[in-house]
Protein backbone atom coordinates (compact mmCIF):
# COMPACT_ATOMS: atom_id res chain seq x y z
CA UNK A 1 0.00 0.00 0.00
CA UNK A 2 1.12 3.47 -1.16
CA UNK A 3 0.28 6.55 1.26
CA UNK A 4 -0.08 9.77 0.08
CA UNK A 5 -0.26 13.03 2.08
CA UNK A 6 -0.26 16.91 1.39
CA UNK A 7 -0.86 20.00 3.33
CA UNK A 8 -0.01 22.27 0.64
CA UNK A 9 -3.23 23.22 0.86
CA UNK A 10 -6.10 24.80 3.44
CA UNK A 11 -7.14 21.21 4.50
CA UNK A 12 -4.51 17.90 4.62
CA UNK A 13 -5.64 15.92 2.10
CA UNK A 14 -4.97 11.84 3.05
CA UNK A 15 -4.98 8.51 0.73
CA UNK A 16 -3.87 4.98 0.66
CA UNK A 17 -3.74 2.86 -2.61
CA UNK A 18 -3.11 -0.62 -3.21
CA UNK A 19 -0.20 -1.83 -5.77
CA UNK A 20 -3.23 -2.87 -7.49
CA UNK A 21 -4.38 0.99 -7.76
CA UNK A 22 -7.37 0.62 -5.81
CA UNK A 23 -8.10 3.78 -3.68
CA UNK A 24 -8.38 2.16 -0.08
CA UNK A 25 -8.95 5.51 1.91
CA UNK A 26 -9.68 8.94 0.87
CA UNK A 27 -9.82 11.74 3.20
CA UNK A 28 -9.57 15.81 3.57
CA UNK A 29 -9.54 17.94 6.78
CA UNK A 30 -12.81 20.43 7.16
CA UNK A 31 -11.27 23.65 9.17
CA UNK A 32 -8.43 25.42 7.75
CA UNK A 33 -5.24 26.43 9.00
CA UNK A 34 -5.54 23.19 11.29
CA UNK A 35 -3.19 20.82 9.66
CA UNK A 36 -1.21 20.14 12.64
CA UNK A 37 -4.36 19.13 14.30
CA UNK A 38 -6.29 17.16 11.69
CA UNK A 39 -3.63 15.29 9.72
CA UNK A 40 -3.25 12.75 12.68
CA UNK A 41 -6.76 11.51 12.64
CA UNK A 42 -6.49 11.28 8.92
CA UNK A 43 -3.10 9.26 8.77
CA UNK A 44 -4.77 6.80 11.60
CA UNK A 45 -7.59 5.87 9.34
CA UNK A 46 -5.42 5.23 5.86
CA UNK A 47 -2.58 3.77 8.13
CA UNK A 48 -5.80 0.95 9.33
CA UNK A 49 -6.20 -0.11 5.71
CA UNK A 50 -3.10 -2.27 5.85
CA UNK A 51 1.26 -1.65 6.27
CA UNK A 52 2.31 1.36 3.74
CA UNK A 53 5.60 0.52 1.40
CA UNK A 54 6.29 3.59 0.24
CA UNK A 55 4.98 7.06 1.34
CA UNK A 56 4.11 10.70 -1.32
CA UNK A 57 4.19 13.79 0.47
CA UNK A 58 3.20 17.16 -1.23
CA UNK A 59 6.04 19.36 -1.22
CA UNK A 60 4.16 22.25 -2.48
CA UNK A 61 4.21 24.95 -3.20
CA UNK A 62 1.61 26.09 -0.49
CA UNK A 63 1.99 28.17 2.71
CA UNK A 64 4.42 27.91 4.32
CA UNK A 65 3.56 26.36 8.45
CA UNK A 66 0.87 24.13 7.03
CA UNK A 67 3.29 22.50 4.08
CA UNK A 68 6.05 21.29 7.06
CA UNK A 69 3.70 19.91 8.85
CA UNK A 70 3.00 17.05 6.01
CA UNK A 71 6.52 17.18 5.10
CA UNK A 72 7.76 16.37 8.26
CA UNK A 73 4.94 13.71 9.20
CA UNK A 74 6.13 11.99 5.98
CA UNK A 75 9.51 12.10 6.70
CA UNK A 76 9.32 11.00 10.35
CA UNK A 77 6.88 8.15 9.25
CA UNK A 78 9.18 6.77 6.69
CA UNK A 79 12.11 6.85 8.83
CA UNK A 80 10.26 4.87 11.50
CA UNK A 81 9.07 1.97 9.56
CA UNK A 82 12.14 2.92 6.95
CA UNK A 83 10.17 2.50 3.71
CA UNK A 84 11.21 5.39 1.12
CA UNK A 85 9.41 8.68 0.81
CA UNK A 86 8.71 10.91 -2.33
CA UNK A 87 7.84 13.68 -2.65
CA UNK A 88 5.14 15.35 -5.22
CA UNK A 89 5.02 18.13 -6.73
CA UNK A 90 1.24 20.03 -5.70
CA UNK A 91 0.48 21.72 -8.56
CA UNK A 92 0.80 18.53 -10.71
CA UNK A 93 -2.40 16.99 -8.44
CA UNK A 94 -4.14 19.81 -9.18
CA UNK A 95 -3.47 19.22 -13.07
CA UNK A 96 -4.37 15.68 -13.15
CA UNK A 97 -7.58 16.43 -10.85
CA UNK A 98 -8.48 19.09 -13.55
CA UNK A 99 -7.69 16.80 -16.27
CA UNK A 100 -4.98 18.90 -17.46
CA UNK A 101 -3.23 17.94 -20.80
CA UNK A 102 -1.68 21.39 -22.08
CA UNK A 103 -1.36 24.27 -19.99
CA UNK A 104 -1.07 25.69 -16.86
CA UNK A 105 -2.09 24.83 -12.95
CA UNK A 106 -2.64 27.85 -10.55
CA UNK A 107 -2.89 27.79 -7.09
CA UNK A 108 -3.28 31.07 -4.80
CA UNK A 109 0.18 31.99 -3.72
CA UNK A 110 -1.41 35.38 -1.33
CA UNK A 111 0.14 39.20 -1.35
CA UNK A 112 -1.78 39.32 -4.86
CA UNK A 113 0.52 36.53 -6.57
CA UNK A 114 -0.17 32.73 -7.58
CA UNK A 115 2.02 29.73 -7.75
CA UNK A 116 1.79 28.11 -11.18
CA UNK A 117 3.43 25.13 -13.63
CA UNK A 118 3.54 24.75 -17.30
CA UNK A 119 2.23 21.10 -18.57
CA UNK A 120 3.08 19.46 -21.49
CA UNK A 121 1.05 16.31 -22.20
CA UNK A 122 0.23 16.47 -18.66
CA UNK A 123 4.31 16.23 -17.87
CA UNK A 124 5.67 19.36 -16.33
CA UNK A 125 7.32 21.53 -18.34
CA UNK A 126 8.34 24.35 -16.35
CA UNK A 127 7.61 25.41 -12.93
CA UNK A 128 6.27 25.35 -10.44
CA UNK A 129 7.10 29.12 -9.79
CA UNK A 130 5.74 32.25 -8.26
CA UNK A 131 4.75 35.41 -9.94
CA UNK A 132 2.51 38.55 -9.64
CA UNK A 133 -1.05 37.96 -11.19
CA UNK A 134 -0.05 40.14 -14.13
CA UNK A 135 2.93 38.29 -14.95
CA UNK A 136 1.21 34.87 -14.76
CA UNK A 137 -1.54 36.45 -16.59
CA UNK A 138 1.12 37.27 -19.14
CA UNK A 139 3.14 33.87 -19.05
CA UNK A 140 -0.19 32.00 -19.51
CA UNK A 141 -1.71 34.10 -21.98
CA UNK A 142 -4.77 32.39 -23.98
CA UNK A 143 -3.04 29.18 -23.23
CA UNK A 144 -5.66 26.35 -21.03
CA UNK A 145 -4.94 27.02 -17.28
CA UNK A 146 -6.63 24.98 -14.07
CA UNK A 147 -6.89 25.68 -10.63
CA UNK A 148 -7.06 29.28 -9.23
CA UNK A 149 -7.44 30.82 -12.94
CA UNK A 150 -10.34 33.01 -11.02
CA UNK A 151 -7.53 35.01 -9.13
CA UNK A 152 -6.05 36.06 -12.35
CA UNK A 153 -9.53 37.69 -13.21
CA UNK A 154 -10.47 39.21 -10.34
CA UNK A 155 -8.80 42.63 -9.27
CA UNK A 156 -9.64 42.54 -5.55
CA UNK A 157 -6.49 42.17 -4.17
CA UNK A 158 -7.84 40.25 -1.00
CA UNK A 159 -9.68 37.45 -3.25
CA UNK A 160 -8.53 33.88 -2.43
CA UNK A 161 -8.33 30.83 -4.34
CA UNK A 162 -10.65 27.77 -3.23
CA UNK A 163 -8.74 24.42 -5.29
CA UNK A 164 -8.93 22.17 -2.99
CA UNK A 165 -6.22 18.72 -3.50
CA UNK A 166 -8.71 15.78 -4.54
CA UNK A 167 -7.58 13.02 -2.64
CA UNK A 168 -7.96 10.35 -5.45
CA UNK A 169 -5.81 12.91 -7.86
CA UNK A 170 -3.38 13.04 -4.90
CA UNK A 171 -3.43 8.80 -5.02
CA UNK A 172 -2.75 8.80 -8.68
CA UNK A 173 0.33 11.16 -8.93
CA UNK A 174 1.32 9.13 -5.49
CA UNK A 175 1.65 6.19 -7.15
CA UNK A 176 3.64 7.30 -10.01
CA UNK A 177 5.98 9.22 -7.90
CA UNK A 178 7.03 5.77 -5.85
CA UNK A 179 7.35 3.93 -8.69
CA UNK A 180 9.52 6.45 -10.49
CA UNK A 181 13.29 5.08 -10.13
CA UNK A 182 14.27 9.19 -9.74
CA UNK A 183 11.28 10.71 -7.21
CA UNK A 184 11.34 14.27 -6.17
CA UNK A 185 13.00 14.30 -2.58
CA UNK A 186 10.68 15.32 0.40
CA UNK A 187 11.54 18.74 0.88
CA UNK A 188 9.45 21.56 0.43
CA UNK A 189 9.19 23.94 -2.21
CA UNK A 190 8.85 27.00 -0.68
CA UNK A 191 9.61 29.27 -3.87
CA UNK A 192 10.55 32.09 -1.55
CA UNK A 193 13.13 33.40 1.05
CA UNK A 194 11.80 33.95 4.89
CA UNK A 195 10.95 37.34 6.00
CA UNK A 196 13.61 38.52 7.63
CA UNK A 197 13.15 41.60 8.92
CA UNK A 198 14.37 43.59 12.56
CA UNK A 199 10.61 43.31 13.60
CA UNK A 200 10.53 39.50 12.50
CA UNK A 201 13.33 38.54 14.67
CA UNK A 202 12.18 40.13 17.75
CA UNK A 203 9.20 38.31 17.47
CA UNK A 204 10.63 35.35 18.70
CA UNK A 205 11.86 34.39 22.00
CA UNK A 206 13.17 31.21 23.59
CA UNK A 207 10.86 30.36 26.34
CA UNK B 1 2.84 0.03 33.47
CA UNK B 2 6.71 0.25 33.12
CA UNK B 3 8.93 0.77 36.41
CA UNK B 4 11.02 3.08 33.80
CA UNK B 5 8.85 4.34 30.82
CA UNK B 6 11.22 4.43 28.52
CA UNK B 7 10.30 7.59 26.30
CA UNK B 8 10.92 10.29 23.65
CA UNK B 9 10.50 13.65 23.80
CA UNK B 10 10.66 16.17 20.82
CA UNK B 11 11.39 20.27 21.52
CA UNK B 12 11.07 22.59 18.75
CA UNK B 13 9.22 25.59 20.34
CA UNK B 14 11.93 28.20 19.61
CA UNK B 15 15.46 27.83 17.79
CA UNK B 16 16.56 24.36 19.03
CA UNK B 17 15.66 21.01 17.73
CA UNK B 18 15.52 18.50 19.76
CA UNK B 19 14.68 15.51 21.08
CA UNK B 20 15.47 13.46 24.07
CA UNK B 21 15.10 10.19 25.29
CA UNK B 22 14.88 8.98 28.91
CA UNK B 23 13.95 5.92 30.75
CA UNK B 24 12.36 6.71 34.16
CA UNK B 25 14.85 9.05 35.96
CA UNK B 26 17.58 7.62 33.65
CA UNK B 27 19.21 10.68 31.20
CA UNK B 28 19.93 8.09 27.76
CA UNK B 29 20.54 11.03 24.56
CA UNK B 30 20.18 14.93 24.56
CA UNK B 31 20.55 15.62 21.73
CA UNK B 32 20.17 19.28 20.39
CA UNK B 33 20.26 21.03 16.60
CA UNK B 34 20.19 24.64 16.80
CA UNK B 35 19.71 27.12 14.36
CA UNK B 36 20.93 30.02 16.52
CA UNK B 37 23.94 30.91 14.50
CA UNK B 38 21.30 31.51 11.44
CA UNK B 39 19.36 34.38 13.72
CA UNK B 40 22.23 35.90 15.21
CA UNK B 41 22.77 38.58 12.83
CA UNK B 42 19.68 39.12 13.26
CA UNK B 43 20.00 39.95 16.95
CA UNK B 44 16.43 37.96 17.47
CA UNK B 45 14.77 34.79 16.62
CA UNK B 46 13.34 35.10 12.87
CA UNK B 47 10.40 32.42 13.17
CA UNK B 48 10.32 31.67 9.96
CA UNK B 49 14.30 30.54 9.80
CA UNK B 50 13.67 28.54 12.72
CA UNK B 51 10.95 26.22 11.40
CA UNK B 52 12.54 25.78 8.32
CA UNK B 53 15.57 24.93 10.21
CA UNK B 54 13.20 22.55 12.34
CA UNK B 55 11.87 20.56 9.01
CA UNK B 56 15.40 19.81 7.81
CA UNK B 57 17.10 19.03 11.64
CA UNK B 58 13.94 16.71 12.54
CA UNK B 59 14.88 13.47 11.37
CA UNK B 60 18.36 13.79 11.44
CA UNK B 61 18.17 14.81 15.71
CA UNK B 62 16.05 11.69 16.03
CA UNK B 63 18.38 9.14 14.51
CA UNK B 64 21.33 10.69 16.29
CA UNK B 65 19.20 10.95 20.02
CA UNK B 66 18.16 6.83 19.28
CA UNK B 67 21.86 5.98 18.25
CA UNK B 68 23.43 7.80 21.52
CA UNK B 69 20.68 6.16 23.83
CA UNK B 70 21.79 2.82 21.96
CA UNK B 71 17.54 2.30 21.70
CA UNK B 72 15.34 0.58 19.16
CA UNK B 73 11.84 2.33 18.21
CA UNK B 74 9.92 -0.70 19.34
CA UNK B 75 11.07 0.14 22.49
CA UNK B 76 9.43 3.18 23.61
CA UNK B 77 6.88 3.38 25.55
CA UNK B 78 5.79 6.81 24.67
CA UNK B 79 6.28 9.80 22.38
CA UNK B 80 6.43 13.13 24.53
CA UNK B 81 6.45 16.47 22.54
CA UNK B 82 6.03 20.65 23.43
CA UNK B 83 3.18 21.41 22.50
CA UNK B 84 3.38 24.91 23.76
CA UNK B 85 3.92 27.80 24.57
CA UNK B 86 6.25 28.63 22.47
CA UNK B 87 6.41 29.98 18.52
CA UNK B 88 3.57 28.36 16.44
CA UNK B 89 4.67 27.76 13.13
CA UNK B 90 8.24 26.17 14.84
CA UNK B 91 5.58 23.96 17.67
CA UNK B 92 4.06 22.33 15.03
CA UNK B 93 6.83 20.94 13.66
CA UNK B 94 7.55 18.77 16.33
CA UNK B 95 3.54 18.09 17.46
CA UNK B 96 3.62 16.78 13.83
CA UNK B 97 6.65 14.81 14.13
CA UNK B 98 5.71 13.52 17.32
CA UNK B 99 2.16 12.30 16.23
CA UNK B 100 3.38 10.76 12.99
CA UNK B 101 6.07 8.65 14.96
CA UNK B 102 3.27 7.50 17.19
CA UNK B 103 1.46 6.13 14.39
CA UNK B 104 4.00 4.76 12.76
CA UNK B 105 4.99 3.23 15.57
CA UNK B 106 1.75 2.41 17.90
CA UNK B 107 2.92 4.37 20.56
CA UNK B 108 0.43 6.51 22.77
CA UNK B 109 1.63 10.45 22.22
CA UNK B 110 1.35 13.05 25.11
CA UNK B 111 1.46 16.75 24.15
CA UNK B 112 2.94 18.46 27.27
CA UNK B 113 3.70 22.24 28.85
CA UNK B 114 7.25 23.61 27.87
CA UNK B 115 7.22 25.62 31.18
CA UNK B 116 6.14 22.56 33.24
CA UNK B 117 9.09 20.51 31.30
CA UNK B 118 11.80 23.14 32.49
CA UNK B 119 10.35 21.74 36.30
CA UNK B 120 10.27 18.28 35.40
CA UNK B 121 13.74 18.08 33.81
CA UNK B 122 15.04 18.47 37.69
CA UNK B 123 13.70 14.91 38.03
CA UNK B 124 16.89 13.72 35.99
CA UNK B 125 19.42 14.88 38.49
CA UNK B 126 19.42 11.87 40.43
CA UNK B 127 16.33 11.80 42.52
CA UNK B 128 12.88 12.87 41.54
CA UNK B 129 11.66 16.34 41.68
CA UNK B 130 10.37 17.00 45.24
CA UNK B 131 6.54 17.94 45.35
CA UNK B 132 5.12 20.14 46.02
CA UNK B 133 7.91 23.07 45.39
CA UNK B 134 8.04 26.31 44.52
CA UNK B 135 9.66 26.80 40.64
CA UNK B 136 11.87 29.77 39.44
CA UNK B 137 11.60 29.79 36.10
CA UNK B 138 13.73 32.22 34.06
CA UNK B 139 14.47 32.39 30.23
CA UNK B 140 13.98 34.73 27.03
CA UNK B 141 10.75 34.48 27.08
CA UNK B 142 9.41 33.70 30.60
CA UNK B 143 10.13 34.54 34.45
CA UNK B 144 7.77 33.05 36.44
CA UNK B 145 7.64 31.86 40.37
CA UNK B 146 5.08 28.23 40.27
CA UNK B 147 3.91 26.39 43.00
CA UNK B 148 3.98 22.73 41.97
CA UNK B 149 2.13 20.09 44.21
CA UNK B 150 2.00 17.86 41.27
CA UNK B 151 4.03 17.98 38.04
CA UNK B 152 1.26 16.23 35.81
CA UNK B 153 -2.09 18.03 37.50
CA UNK B 154 -1.09 20.97 39.67
CA UNK B 155 0.86 23.51 38.99
CA UNK B 156 -0.34 26.94 40.37
CA UNK B 157 1.34 30.07 38.68
CA UNK B 158 2.24 32.73 41.60
CA UNK B 159 4.01 35.72 39.50
CA UNK B 160 5.29 36.25 36.55
CA UNK B 161 6.52 39.31 34.54
CA UNK B 162 4.77 42.30 34.05
CA UNK B 163 6.46 43.27 31.08
CA UNK B 164 10.37 41.76 29.91
CA UNK B 165 11.59 38.30 30.59
CA UNK B 166 14.75 38.58 32.40
CA UNK B 167 16.67 36.73 29.66
CA UNK B 168 14.51 39.45 27.45
CA UNK B 169 16.54 41.77 29.60
CA UNK B 170 19.96 40.23 28.86
CA UNK B 171 19.48 40.20 25.12
CA UNK B 172 19.23 43.97 25.46
CA UNK B 173 21.61 44.90 27.61
CA UNK B 174 24.02 42.86 26.22
CA UNK B 175 22.99 45.15 22.80
CA UNK B 176 23.87 48.01 24.72
CA UNK B 177 26.89 47.14 25.60
CA UNK B 178 27.84 45.92 21.76
CA UNK B 179 27.86 42.30 23.09
CA UNK B 180 26.38 39.16 20.71
CA UNK B 181 23.18 37.64 20.91
CA UNK B 182 21.91 35.62 22.68
CA UNK B 183 22.91 38.12 25.88
CA UNK B 184 23.07 35.90 28.61
CA UNK B 185 26.04 33.80 28.02
CA UNK B 186 28.09 36.74 26.62
CA UNK B 187 27.03 39.18 29.72
CA UNK B 188 27.82 35.92 32.13
CA UNK B 189 31.25 36.03 30.18
CA UNK B 190 32.15 40.23 30.83
CA UNK B 191 30.62 39.79 34.17
CA UNK B 192 33.29 37.70 35.72
CA UNK B 193 36.03 40.40 35.29
CA UNK B 194 33.51 43.12 36.70
CA UNK B 195 32.75 44.67 39.79
CA UNK B 196 28.80 43.75 40.56
CA UNK B 197 28.69 46.55 43.21
CA UNK B 198 30.09 49.42 40.91
CA UNK B 199 26.15 50.50 39.93
CA UNK B 200 23.56 50.60 42.21
CA UNK B 201 20.89 49.78 39.80
CA UNK B 202 16.78 49.37 40.09
CA UNK B 203 15.43 46.66 41.74
CA UNK B 204 12.03 46.45 40.00
CA UNK B 205 8.87 45.25 42.29
CA UNK B 206 10.74 45.23 45.49
CA UNK B 207 9.84 48.22 48.04
CA UNK B 208 6.76 49.70 49.09
CA UNK B 209 3.41 49.29 47.33
CA UNK B 210 5.17 48.04 44.34
CA UNK B 211 5.89 44.94 46.50
CA UNK B 212 2.19 44.94 48.23
CA UNK B 213 0.56 44.91 44.87
CA UNK B 214 3.19 42.72 42.79
CA UNK B 215 4.52 40.25 45.66
CA UNK B 216 5.92 37.46 43.12
CA UNK B 217 5.62 39.23 40.17
CA UNK B 218 9.03 40.85 38.38
CA UNK B 219 9.93 44.04 36.24
CA UNK B 220 12.92 44.30 34.14
CA UNK B 221 11.79 46.69 31.78
CA UNK B 222 13.13 49.42 34.09
CA UNK B 223 16.29 48.01 35.02
CA UNK B 224 16.96 47.89 30.87
CA UNK B 225 15.77 51.51 30.50
CA UNK B 226 18.54 52.63 34.00
CA UNK B 227 21.13 50.37 32.13
CA UNK B 228 20.57 52.36 28.36
CA UNK B 229 20.66 55.63 30.60
CA UNK B 230 23.93 54.93 32.56
CA UNK B 231 25.57 54.17 29.06
CA UNK B 232 24.18 56.81 27.50
CA UNK B 233 25.12 58.88 30.40
CA UNK B 234 28.59 57.77 30.04
CA UNK B 235 28.91 58.19 26.45
CA UNK B 236 27.66 61.63 26.67
CA UNK B 237 30.80 62.59 29.38
CA UNK B 238 33.50 61.30 26.80
CA UNK B 239 33.79 58.47 29.21
CA UNK B 240 34.81 55.05 28.04
CA UNK B 241 32.24 52.63 29.08
CA UNK B 242 33.18 50.14 31.92
CA UNK B 243 31.36 47.11 30.39
CA UNK B 244 32.86 44.68 32.65
CA UNK B 245 31.37 46.71 35.80
CA UNK B 246 27.99 47.58 34.09
CA UNK B 247 27.35 43.65 32.67
CA UNK B 248 28.05 42.40 36.59
CA UNK B 249 25.94 44.89 37.86
CA UNK B 250 23.10 44.59 35.05
CA UNK B 251 23.50 40.76 36.46
CA UNK B 252 23.82 41.22 40.37
CA UNK B 253 20.23 43.46 39.91
CA UNK B 254 18.49 40.56 37.90
CA UNK B 255 19.59 37.91 39.76
CA UNK B 256 19.18 39.77 43.35
CA UNK B 257 15.49 40.38 42.31
CA UNK B 258 14.69 36.95 40.84
CA UNK B 259 16.35 35.23 43.86
CA UNK B 260 15.18 37.80 46.83
CA UNK B 261 11.48 36.70 45.24
CA UNK B 262 12.13 33.41 45.30
CA UNK B 263 13.26 32.59 48.71
CA UNK B 264 10.49 35.08 50.13
CA UNK B 265 7.95 33.07 48.41
CA UNK B 266 9.13 29.46 49.80
CA UNK B 267 9.23 31.38 52.87
CA UNK B 268 5.95 33.00 52.77
CA UNK B 269 4.01 29.84 51.30
CA UNK B 270 5.95 26.79 53.40
CA UNK B 271 7.42 25.27 50.45
CA UNK B 272 11.21 23.67 51.24
CA UNK B 273 12.35 23.26 47.61
CA UNK B 274 12.97 25.37 45.14
CA UNK B 275 13.57 24.32 41.70
CA UNK B 276 14.92 26.95 38.77
CA UNK B 277 14.91 26.24 35.50
CA UNK B 278 14.97 27.72 32.25
CA UNK B 279 17.81 29.22 30.38
CA UNK B 280 18.82 32.03 32.56
CA UNK B 281 19.39 29.20 35.04
CA UNK B 282 22.15 28.64 33.37
CA UNK B 283 23.81 32.35 34.97
CA UNK B 284 26.61 31.57 36.90
CA UNK B 285 25.50 34.48 39.15
CA UNK B 286 21.85 33.68 39.99
CA UNK B 287 23.22 29.86 40.35
CA UNK B 288 25.61 30.65 43.42
CA UNK B 289 23.23 33.69 44.67
CA UNK B 290 20.67 31.54 44.91
CA UNK B 291 22.93 29.00 46.54
CA UNK B 292 23.77 31.68 49.08
CA UNK B 293 20.49 32.88 49.75
CA UNK B 294 18.85 29.21 49.94
CA UNK B 295 21.03 27.66 52.43
CA UNK B 296 20.54 31.10 54.72
CA UNK B 297 16.57 30.57 54.50
CA UNK B 298 16.66 26.66 55.19
CA UNK B 299 15.41 26.22 51.59
CA UNK B 300 16.95 23.30 49.50
CA UNK B 301 17.89 24.48 45.88
CA UNK B 302 17.66 22.19 42.80
CA UNK B 303 19.32 23.39 39.85
CA UNK B 304 19.36 21.36 36.79
CA UNK B 305 22.85 21.18 34.69
CA UNK B 306 23.72 24.10 32.70
CA UNK B 307 23.05 21.68 29.81
CA UNK B 308 19.26 20.28 31.17
CA UNK B 309 18.58 24.47 31.81
CA UNK B 310 18.45 25.54 28.30
CA UNK B 311 15.46 24.42 26.03
CA UNK B 312 16.40 20.86 25.47
CA UNK B 313 14.35 17.51 24.51
CA UNK B 314 15.39 15.12 27.57
CA UNK B 315 13.18 17.55 29.56
CA UNK B 316 10.01 17.33 27.59
CA UNK B 317 11.11 13.12 27.58
CA UNK B 318 11.25 13.84 31.66
CA UNK B 319 7.93 14.86 31.74
CA UNK B 320 6.52 12.61 29.63
CA UNK B 321 7.49 9.60 31.25
CA UNK B 322 6.33 10.87 34.72
CA UNK B 323 2.84 10.97 33.06
CA UNK B 324 3.20 7.33 32.02
CA UNK B 325 4.40 6.33 35.00
CA UNK B 326 1.46 8.32 37.03
CA UNK B 327 -1.30 6.56 34.73
CA UNK B 328 -2.17 9.85 33.08
CA UNK B 329 -4.25 9.51 29.53
CA UNK B 330 -2.24 9.99 26.24
CA UNK B 331 -3.44 13.06 24.24
CA UNK B 332 -5.84 12.93 21.68
CA UNK B 333 -4.90 12.16 17.78
CA UNK B 334 -5.89 16.33 17.01
CA UNK B 335 -4.57 17.97 20.07
CA UNK B 336 -3.05 21.64 18.77
CA UNK B 337 0.20 23.46 19.20
CA UNK B 338 -0.81 26.38 21.59
CA UNK B 339 1.28 29.00 21.39
CA UNK B 340 0.64 30.61 24.58
CA UNK B 341 -0.52 26.89 26.41
CA UNK B 342 -1.02 28.42 29.85
CA UNK B 343 1.58 26.92 32.88
CA UNK B 344 -1.24 25.12 34.73
CA UNK B 345 -2.11 22.95 31.64
CA UNK B 346 0.98 20.60 32.22
CA UNK B 347 -0.77 17.96 29.51
CA UNK B 348 -2.57 18.53 26.50
CA UNK B 349 -5.86 16.00 26.24
ZN1 LIG C 1 12.43 27.03 27.54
Amino acid sequence: MILALDTAGPYPVVAAVSAEEDILFAGSGERTRAHAEDLAPLLREALSCGEPSAVAVGRGPGAFTGLRVGLVAAQTLGWAINIPVAGVCSLDVVAVQFGLSDGWAVLDARRDEVYLAQYQRGIRLDGPMVLSKSGAQERIDDQPAVGDTELLRQPDRRARGGTSIDPNALAAVALVACQSRSPEPPEPDYLRSPDVTWSAANSGRSI
Amino acid sequence: MPDEPLVLGIETSCDETAVGIVAGHRLLANTIASSADEHARFGGIVPEVASRAHLEAMVPTLQRACKTAGISLPDLDAIAVTAGPGLAGALVVGVSAAKSLGLALGKPVYGVNHLASHVAVDGLSGSPVPEPAAALLVSGGHSSLLAVTDLVDDIVPLGATIDDAAGEAFDKVARLLGLPFPGGPHIDEVAQGGDPSAIDFPRGLTGGRDLQRHRYDFSFSGLKTAVARWVEQCRAEGRQVPVADVAASFQEAVADVLVRKAVMLCSEQGFDHLILGGGVAANSRLRSLAEQKCEGAGVRLRIPAPGLCTDNGAMVAALGSLAVSRGAQPSEDDFPAESSLPVDVALMS
